[in-house]
């Protein structure tokens, strides 16, 4: 079962002079969780943190692989993570692409993955060649093809039709293994329904504070 | 970028230097072997023994002095002769003069096969060449003729000549002498240290001599041939520099076109050394691939270039393996300048590039 826990986590973005989270507390539990807040509240820098991409000025993040969070292996093995945008290698097809985030991975399983999301005609098209919708799917289904422990999604229906996000549901609530700890960082209230837990971030940062913050 | 385009670039640079330094390295061929065939490395040195000695003590001097040059030089050719005081005279009163070989001139063998002894030869021009005998000193001879050589022609100051073996001449030094002594050399090094040499021995003796000699210009020349190697060796610094700043131009477009990719791939798990190996080899083949067009291309160009007209005949583009190994290091060494700022600038952490 995948636990992921943040201790008195501080971090702030080069040349900020103020912390975005200050020794900052979160336990994150197997099943899906939403997080919502203000854009600019630090949902995408959390996500970013539990994966590896940034690190933390001070604090501890434990989490229950047995590989350093952050290391190559810790990103191999454990952690699908989808962006906002621009997923996708744009030379590569989006089977590669499949192919290449995946390390455990096989034909079968990108097969079924292809046709869980409605992609399996356009398997070799470049991004070029595909939608938004597509786009998103496909990296959606990147991030899921390798099995990983823990999955990091960063707006994924952001500008999407109810199609796409029923699509990407339906797909997060079959494929999602009961271990592994999906984090959601969204304003879209149409994924509410799939959410095991909705973590508020707006009562760490109440408005008027992020207001001025922004400014 | 695409990747043609890094091929392109290395190509161009390439050609351009190959060009280059091989036009450079034709030029000086083409001056080295008109030195050879127009014989510039040909020195002809005059002595004069002024000394009050007895004629033929003086001849015994001479003879040593020829074995002596000929163990200062043993590597060139050297022909010593000795031209008489006296001239010989032909039908119509003309005089020529006589020079007395003691030994076979190296010229001889490969214009006439044996030295004939003894014989008198008389050198002119068909058309100069005067009929009947010819007159030395108190006898009459009847000369073998035959054509003028260069060399003889040099010595005798354009006009026709006559030799005399040693076995007949003899005699005619006693009358006053002067030595000529005619020297090939095969590279100006050795004819540097012989002029030195010779010069050394001649002051040291007190002899009248004079030496005319193109050494004074082919040491100029040899000065302009050192300048030109040090324009190659500052042109490839040029090329390397080039190279770099225009690859490491080319990686930072590239980079700030790619970043996003890297980062994509890194946060995937791919490690990022073996990102930028992948890279470096890239950069590294396309590059290698461009040079070896640049020189496969070099014959090509070299033969259309011949083709424009008789100006061109003689225009070769070859560059030697030193060469080629220069154009490499240099093209190398500007992909891994730009390939080791690329190293540098991919190190920011994925979180700040993907969003």
């Amino acid at each position: 079962m995948m636990k992921i826990e943040l201790k008195k986590v501080s971090f702030r973005y080069p040349g900020k002079r103020e912390d975005l989270f200050h020794e900052f507390d979160f336990v994150a539990t197997p099943g899906i969780t939403l997080l919502k807040g203000y854009s600019g509240c630090g949902k995408s820098t959390l996500l970013r943190l539990i994966a590896g991409y940034l690190k933390p000025r001070e604090g501890d993040l434990l989490t229950s692989s047995p590989h350093r969070v952050g290391s190559n292996r810790y990103l191999m093995k454990e952690v699908g993570f989808v962006f906002q945008q621009m997923n996708l290698l744009p030379l590569a097809t989006l089977n590669r692409n499949i192919k290449l985030s995946g390390v455990n991975s096989d034909t079968g399983r990108r097969a079924e993955l292809l046709k869980l999301f409605g992609l399996e005609g356009i398997a070799n098209h470049r991004p070029c060649e595909l939608s938004g919708g597509q786009i998103q799917r496909g990296a959606i289904a990147r991030a899921l093809a390798k099995g990983p422990s823990i999955i990091l999604l960063d707006e994924p229906t952001s500008g999407l039709d109810d199609l796409n996000t029923k699509i990407i549901s339906n797909a997060l609530t079959d494929l999602l293994p009961k271990s592994s700890a999906c984090l959601i960082a969204t304003h879209d209230q149409r994924l509410h329904d799939i959410a095991d837990e909705i973590l508020d971030f707006n009562k760490y940062l109440p408005l008027e504070e992020h207001l001025q913050s922004l400014a | 970028m695409a990747p043609l385009s890094k091929v392109v670039l290395c190509f161009l640079l390439s050609l351009l230097s190959f060009i280059v330094i091989g036009l450079l390295k034709n030029a000086e061929e083409v001056l080295e072997t008109q030195f050879n065939q127009r014989e510039v490395l040909t020195s002809i040195v005059t002595i004069h023994d002024t000394s009050r000695q007895d004629e033929v003590i003086k001849l015994d001097q001479s003879l040593y002095r020829e074995a002596l040059f000929k163990k200062i030089s043993p590597d060139n050719d050297l022909d010593y002769f000795r031209r008489a005081g006296i001239a010989a005279k032909d039908a119509q009163g003309k005089y020529y003069p006589i020079v007395v070989c003691f030994s076979e001139p190296t010229f001889w063998q490969e214009e006439w096969g044996e030295f004939e002894r003894p014989e008198v030869y008389f050198f002119c021009d068909d058309t100069d060449a005067p009929e009947g005998d010819l007159v030395i000193g108190d006898f009459k001879f009847q000369p073998k003729r035959l054509p003028k050589v260069p060399l003889l022609a040099t010595l005798a100051k354009g006009k026709g000549a006559v030799i005399v073996p040693y076995s007949l001449g003899r005699m005619l030094l006693t009358n006053g002498f002067s030595e000529m002594m005619v020297i090939r050399f095969n590279n100006i090094e050795t004819m540097k240290s012989t002029h030195e040499k010779l010069e050394a021995y001649c002051a040291a003796e007190n002899l009248n001599y004079s030496l005319f000699s193109a050494l004074p210009l082919l040491m100029q020349l040899e000065l302009f041939s050192k300048m030109q190697t040090y324009v190659r060796g500052g042109l490839a610094i040029l090329i390397i520099i080039i190279t770099a700043i225009v690859l490491g131009n080319q990686s930072l477009l590239e980079f700030r076109e790619q970043q996003y990719q890297f980062a994509l791939l890194r946060s995937f798990g791919s490690p990022l050394p073996l990102i930028m190996l992948a890279e470096l080899m890239e950069k590294v083949l396309l590059s290698l691939f461009g040079v070896w067009l640049a020189y496969m291309g070099l014959e090509p160009l070299a033969t259309m270039v011949r083709n424009f007209g008789a100006d061109f005949a003689m225009v070769d583009i070859k560059v030697g393996a030193e060469d080629v190994r220069l154009i490499l290091l240099g093209v190398l060494s500007g992909v891994f300048a730009s390939w080791c700022f690329l190293v540098i600038v991919a190190r920011k952490p994925v979180g700040l590039i993907l969003s």
